[in-house]
């Protein structure tokens, strides 16, 4: 009987102390496993939210900029500017500048986005439930937006809310670049059903100035995402209506400026080249926010979760490694005289250590299993906690920034898309930065739902982690073996 | 095969207060030795020397004329001796079966994972049927006692070292185990050295050597050693 079955025999005898060194492993590994579980859940999310936001440029608006030219020109005027009218017009993007940007190294394609807000005139817009029960954010915040919002772009098919399938084309075709300076639309299922609209339709608005535009119906989408109710009925997907950038501007009043540009770049390590090459065109009044800071923003959330649940991993390590060095000394101590009785028949130091390792291994196989299961459970409550604490905090100081830009996390805007186009309901009244960070976290639902289940990878880090416990707590609780003289332990005069 | 002891000097404080001092003995096989003494004499102590549980503060033991620290304590234990304690000393979480498999299997003897062979072993000494499969903590002290020479027995090492192992045994016990010590020195043809205070145990002897203050004096068996080859001298 070597000193492996030895351990497994003195396992089985001693059930009682086995038990007790599985519950306290299993404790000490459940508590690990929940870190573990979360930090990966964390890197995950981090590393998804990383592709999805892709390697992007985007020009828009700087509204810090913007906003401070407004309060001068208002101190230094006589007249008080009237209450509820003050608004930044982002859209100041002249195409020239978007193109010339778009002709530098390294862009792989671009998206020109732009939006209004008209009325309909020729039909009806859908009307949500509880539109004029709050008012909504879209009601509060000015009186010249219009019940159907114009979001202009490039192409539909670069769309994250078509690329995600939140919205899918049911009939017709959707916006393409060959669009640009045509009256073609694409209007939403509901819309189109409410008021017997088909592909080949002309339809009229009243753009700011009440002018009645006629838009050409060339295709049909359906929209699955409901809308977050406070954003008023405009917010309702169904009013919605997707056009050419270029139709959108001119609808907006601001025919040739568009309020937002993404470039993809073909190579991340030259965005930096890009953005200096870039800044060189564009004024004072335009930024550029690469996907990086955009990043930063998305994961910041998470990578606090990560940090937390990397120290709950250290912390429980450390104290693991603890407690279990003290249960092993004691454990030593009491089986003094079984060792002295070993080390009487010859056996090495090493063996006995060895079968200490062997019983305390066999425990951790048996406490992994109790782990893997009970691990599972709490990192999915404790992370899901984490989460919506983080989510509350990050919220509130998006309310903070005084608007719905920041968005609703958990769901897309109409034209959320991942490069950031805005809201189009009405983008120049709300938004700013924050607008688009909201609009860029359409696409990384991962962010606010972590995957906190086990799986094989989880397990054996668990184990690579308890093993390294194992090994540190058995070589220091067996240091007093060592020292220990047979005669001393089983002769004494 | 000869175990010898030369000029071993013991204390334990101060070399004037010393146990015993240039002590030379030697053990050959086949033969029973009872070392008698008072309590505190050393007895256990000079034991200790021989089993390598220890090592005296100077003096020489040697094993076929090899020094017992250079063949390794653990080895020589391994190897070359066994010991019986007055308690026992079994592992409390096995069965008297486990028990000898086990230190056959630690001491590589050639019986190694041979059960039968332990259970023979056993039932030699009277540890039969389910008196083998019992927890040793649940047999008696005479069958503990049984249990620890089987395990003595069962290894290959050519020397015994047995401590008071009729300490704590009756009468009858006592008896037997000594028949079965006498039977393993003259059968197994195996040196074993057992310390005693009882005169009774000592005279079943082949060898008694006295330790009386702090001097070893030996006394042979006439009717059991032949005078041309006294199996334990004391040298010088």
């Amino acid at each position: 009987m070597d000193y492996v079955k030895r351990a497994f025999l003195y396992l089985r005898r001693r059930i009682g102390k086995t038990l007790l060194l599985v519950l306290v492993m299993t404790a000490i590994l459940t508590f690990m496993l929940a870190g573990l579980i979360i930090q990966n859940a964390a890197l995950t999310a981090v590393n998804n939210s990383k592709n999805a936001v892709g390697t992007t440029v985007t020009l828009s608006a700087n509204r810090a900029k913007l906003f401070q030219q407004n309060q001068g020109s208002a101190s230094s005027s006589t007249q008080t500017p009237p209450v509820g009218r003050f608004r930044i017009n982002e859209a100041i993007i002249g195409l020239n500048t978007a193109k010339k940007i778009a002709s530098l190294e390294n862009v792989a394609a671009y998206q020109i986005t732009a939006s209004a807000s008209v009325n309909a005139s020729s039909f009806t817009a859908v009307l949500s439930s509880n539109s004029n029960s709050n008012g909504g954010f879209g009601r509060m915040q000015g009186t010249d937006s219009g019940d159907i919002s114009v979001s202009g772009l490039s192409s539909t098919a670069a769309n994250s809310n078509f690329k995600n399938k939140n919205y899918v084309m049911k009939k017709g075709r959707g916006i393409t670049s060959s669009d640009a300076n045509t009256n073609n639309v694409i209007i939403e299922e509901v819309l189109a059903s409410n008021n017997h609209i088909n592909v080949g339709d002309t339809i009229k608005v009243k753009d700011s100035s009440s002018n009645v535009k006629n838009l050409k119906v060339v295709g049909i989408y359906q929209a699955k995402t409901s809308t977050d109710q406070t954003f008023g009925q405009m917010q309702d997907p169904s009013n919605t209506i997707f056009s050419s950038y270029t139709l959108a501007s001119s609808l907006a009043g601001d025919a040739g400026k568009v309020s937002n540009v993404v470039y993809t770049l073909t190579d991340s390590s030259k965005e930096k080249a890009f953005v200096k090459s870039a800044k060189k065109i564009i004024s004072g009044n335009l930024q550029l926010t690469t996907s990086d800071q955009i990043y930063e923003m998305l994961t910041s959330s998470v990578k606090s979760i990560e940090s937390i649940a990397s120290k709950i991993v250290w912390i429980v390590g450390i104290a693991g490694i603890a407690i279990l060095t003290l249960i092993l000394i004691l454990m030593v101590r009491e089986r003094r005289h079984e060792i002295g009785i070993l080390m009487s028949l010859g056996e090495e130091k090493a063996k006995i250590i060895g079968q200490i390792f062997v019983e305390t291994i066999s425990v951790l196989v048996l406490s992994l299993c109790f782990a893997g299961v009970f691990g599972s459970f709490f990192g999915n409550s404790v992370g899901q906690q984490l989460i919506s604490q983080q989510n509350t905090s990050q919220q509130s100081l998006r309310s903070g920034f005084g608007g719905p830009g920041g968005g609703n996390p958990n769901q897309a805007g109409p034209n959320g898309n991942a490069t950031g186009s805005g809201n189009p309901s009405n983008s120049r009244a709300f938004g700013g930065q924050m607008r688009q960070f909201g609009t860029t976290l359409t696409g990384n639902s991962q962010l606010n739902k972590l995957s906190t289940h086990v799986n094989i990878g989880t397990l054996l880090e668990l184990g690579a982690f308890g093993l390294v416990i194992v090994a540190i707590a058995t070589l220091l609780g067996a240091i007093p073996i060592i020292s220990l003289k047979p005669k001393r332990i089983l002769i004494s005069e | 095969m000869t175990l010898t002891v030369q000029k071993l000097t013991h204390y334990f404080n101060h070399p004037d207060d010393y146990l015993y001092k240039n002590v030379s003995l030697k053990f050959d096989p086949a033969t029973l030795y009872a070392i008698v003494g008072e309590s505190g004499s050393g007895k256990t102590t000079f034991v200790s020397f021989l089993a390598g549980l220890d090592s005296p503060v100077s003096g020489l033991i040697s094993y076929n004329g090899k020094d017992i620290r250079k063949i390794g304590l653990t080895k020589y234990r391994n190897q070359d001796v066994t010991v019986v304690f007055q308690a026992y000393n079994l592992m409390n979480y096995m069965t008297a079966l486990e028990n000898v498999v086990s230190a056959l299997s630690i001491t590589k003897s050639k019986h190694a994972g041979n059960r039968q062979y332990a259970i023979d072993l056993l039932a030699s000494v009277g540890i039969e049927g389910e008196l083998a499969t019992k927890n040793v903590q649940k047999l008696s002290g005479g069958q503990q006692q049984r249990v620890a020479i089987a395990r003595a027995l069962a290894v290959d090492a050519p020397i015994v070292v047995a401590d008071e192992p009729t300490g704590n045994l009756d009468e009858q016990n006592t008896k037997e185990i000594t028949e079965i010590f006498q039977r393993v020195a003259h059968q197994s043809k195996k040196t074993v050295i057992m310390i005693t205070h009882d005169q009774k145990v000592a005279d079943m002897a082949d060898v008694k050597i006295m330790l009386e203050n702090r001097q070893f004096t030996v006394k042979n068996s006439p009717d059991k050693v032949s005078d041309d080859k006294p199996p334990a001298v004391l040298i010088n």
